[in-house]
């Protein structure tokens, strides 16, 4: 009967409130808890790109199934990647670790778990750099902040530098520049070679190397989808709009995140794009092999990105355009902003884009020749181009939501919002440490929009939340506007989570609301098919 | 005085030693954090726990309203739902109020102590009802994504049926089971 033998004080003491761990981060193992990781990745599928290691795993199995040698095939990708990125060596050198980013990671500040701090998250790799390639790691080891790397050390990279989504908030913080974002890059590059990869990046991969899309959608699955689109269009404004497919000799090809063509509420920011480019007769054309605008490749390995990423300039060449457009996307732009070019460029097959409405040069595009709808957009607006009647935007109380890679990584702060204030009536900031290139994670990119780690996704997209609660409760906000696919399907999810009642949208949504069409129909309804401001008894 | 009037005279500190206990319920360094930053958007976990148990700690000597007391549960729940607890853990702090009235007010009468007690449980009743609710929103959204992300497809999808292209249905149905019954 020993159960009854406590007293009641003892059974209280019992009770441990506390989730301090009592050992050094060194010595706390990973633990991997369900809802908190993605899958892990299908042989065939890494096997379909030729990636090491193809075989089917699971990252909560105690086996890995890795490769024998794997320690080695590490070492020589660290030598090789020191050698050849100066900047990775820099990072592994300079931090003084001062914490100056210890507390701006949307993922510690949603979680509390330290080793989502950056600097610690860093600290992870860096402990192995130290051991094996400085004096002092090598001779004092744990005193000099150094470890082995085992496979214990593996399983924690793997688990926290995909808690990770390259955000860079962190670096705006860092005194001397550290790029953590850059680190998770190598970290991931590194399991990728061991064929650790996420089912939900390496499918997509694997269908946008086959098909030219993350689902794997043939061209005439695409264009049906466009189809009802603009069957949609026509109920709406009694326009019928026709675009062409593949058409060579157009002036501009279109490129966006294929979200934008199944995933609601992209599908009306698509819709949006179909109407703004109609009104303007604008000679430019959709490819049914181009058609992802998105590319999971960057969060496996460089060469991976730059294999996907070739097939847009090889497409603009096919068809003969002059430039390229590219829909609303958050990591299509960093890509094309800081890699394309130097990847697979010079396009010198293309010309500077020049807006065909405006005359308007885009230099900024000098040489990746592709430009970003908002500044598309916004230029047209800029010079008097649109017809707008932002009073049937109405209903709308607008937040906006900086997509961590077109704000940090391509400096795209004021044309979106010039277009929403230009369409809309009632926009309100968010509060400024939350916004434009302090602005906070999705808590979804990278690849981590899967729908098996939902809980790690509601920790890292916590301080987003939050700050829309308060333009919620504070001026009634009910629409969070942004311009990246993975943010309008993600944001969505977090606001029913977090803030119900608010709903999602891309820019060019709202513009197309606001758009008075040449020939168009009284509109009744927006592009929801939910009746305008007004029209509700109608 | 009667247990109200002492509740109230006493609010603040209890809310801040609860604070202060649920804080420590973290990792060290993040109970550092979440007491010391100040700004609610930078430490949001921090502002919702102390908004909340404030909250709370002002009902004890008011009237106990439920809606009151449901919104400042569900704002620390919801999250604490999502972080690495277990259920007992994530709402461990309602019981953590009860300790916390012992030290302010430890000469309490007897019946001031049950009626801390019995209003401890109440609190904790609506707690696991929060929490289940919570969890249950989490499954429910992860559902509600699955469609929405296939949404179009299956419009495609249903017309290429009509169309007895099989082809293509299989290629959708597959994305589709892919997405809802990964693993
Ligand atoms: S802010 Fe920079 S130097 Fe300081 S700890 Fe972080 S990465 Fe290191
Ligand atoms: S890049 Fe973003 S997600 Fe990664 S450690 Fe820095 S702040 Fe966190």
């Amino acid at each position: 009967m020993a159960k009854f033998t406590k007293k009641p004080k003892d059974l209280i003491a019992d009770i441990d409130y506390s989730k301090t761990p009592s050992t050094d981060w060194m010595d706390t193992p990973v633990e991997f808890k369900e809802h908190t990781f993605c899958w892990g990745a299908k042989g065939k599928n890494l096997e379909i790109v030729g990636f090491p290691n193809a075989r089917d795993w699971s990252p909560a199995e105690e086996d890995w199934k890795l490769p024998h040698d794997w320690e080695n095939t590490v070492m020589d990708a660290i030598k090789d990647r020191l050698s050849k990125y100066r900047s990775f060596k820099l990072f592994m050198d300079i931090c003084v670790r001062c914490g100056a980013c210890a507390d701006k990671c949307h993922f510690y500040i949603g979680s509390g778990d330290p080793k989502n701090m950056p600097v610690l998250r860093a600290e992870l790799f860096r402990s192995i750099y130290r051991r094996y390639f400085t004096a002092p790691g090598r001779i004092f080891g744990r005193l000099a902040g150094a470890r082995e790397l085992t496979l214990q050390v593996l399983k924690e990279w793997w688990y926290y530098f995909y808690q990770c989504t390259e955000c860079r908030r962190c670096s705006v913080f860092c005194p001397y520049g550290i790029d953590t974002a850059e680190i998770t890059m190598m970290v991931r590059e590194f399991t990728n070679l061991l064929g650790l990869n996420t089912d939900w990046i390496s499918g997509p991969v694997a269908n946008c190397y086959i098909k030219g899309n993350h689902l794997g959608l043939e061209p005439h699955t695409i264009k049906s989808s466009i189809e009802f689109f603009l069957d949609d269009i026509e109920t709406i404004t009694g326009i019928r709009i026709e675009p062409s497919f593949n058409r060579k000799g157009a002036e501009i090809l279109f490129v966006t995140p294929s979200g934008d063509l199944f995933a609601d509420p992209g599908t009306y920011t698509c819709m949006g794009y179909l109407m703004l480019f109609h009104e303007l007769g604008l000679d430019y054309t959709w490819s049914t092999y181009a058609s992802e605008g998105g590319n999971f490749g960057f969060f496996t390995s460089n060469e991976m990105a730059k294999r996907l990423n070739y097939k847009i300039y090889a497409e603009a060449k096919r068809l003969g355009v002059k430039f390229i457009i590219g829909g609303e996307c958050g990591h299509m732009w960093r890509v094309i902003h800081q890699y394309m070019d130097t990847w697979n460029g010079p396009a010198d097959f293309l010309e500077v884009p020049k807006s065909p409405i405006t005359g308007t040069v885009f230099e900024n595009a000098k040489t990746t020749k592709m430009i970003h709808i908002t500044e598309f957009t916004a230029d047209l607006i800029r010079n008097n181009k649109l017809k707008l009647d932002p009073s049937r935007n109405d209903n709308l109380i607008v937040t906006y939501h900086d997509s961590c890679n077109t704000s940090r990584g391509m400096g795209l702060l004021e044309e979106p919002r010039y277009i929403i204030k230009n369409v809309c009536n009632h926009f309100y900031e968010m509060p400024e440490d939350t916004i434009r290139e302090k602005t906070f994670c999705c808590g979804s990119g990278t690849g981590l929009n899967a729908g098996e780690n939902m809980e790690l996704r509601m920790r890292g997209g916590l301080p987003r939340a939050m700050a829309v609660k308060y333009v919620k409760e504070k001026y009634g906000v009910n629409m969070l506007a942004n311009v990246c696919a993975i943010d309008r399907a993600t944001l969505s999810t977090l606001m029913d989570y977090y803030n119900p009642g608010v709903r999602v949208t891309g820019v060019h949504e709202l513009v197309a609301n606001a758009l008075v069409m040449k020939g168009e129909k009284p509109r009744e309804t927006n592009l929801r098919q939910e009746p305008l401001p007004g029209k509700e008894g109608a | 005085m009667t247990v109200q009037s002492l509740l109230s005279e006493k609010k603040e500190q209890i809310a801040k030693k609860w604070f202060e206990l649920v804080a420590d319920s973290y990792p060290s360094q993040t109970s550092d954090f979440l007491k010391s930053k100040k700004n609610q958007f930078l430490n949001p976990v921090g502002f919702t726990l102390k908004e909340g148990l404030s909250g709370i700690c002002n009902e004890l000597s008011l009237g106990m309203d439920e809606s009151i007391l449901k919104k400042c549960l569900d704002d620390i729940i919801r999250i604490r739902a999502i972080q690495d607890f277990s259920p007992s853990e994530a709402i461990s702090f309602v019981f953590l109020l009860k300790k916390v009235i012992q030290e302010v007010l430890p000469e309490l009468s007897e019946d001031a102590k049950e009626y801390v007690s019995v209003m401890v449980e109440k609190i904790a009743l609506m707690s696991f009802d929060i929490y289940m609710q919570c969890r249950e929103d989490l499954f429910e959204i992860r559902v509600r994504e699955a469609e929405k992300r296939n949404f179009r497809l299956l419009q495609v999808a249903n017309q290429l049926m009509e169309l007895k292209d099989e082809r293509v249905n299989d290629l959708v149905t597959g994305v589709i089971d892919n997405e809802k019954g990964k693993g």
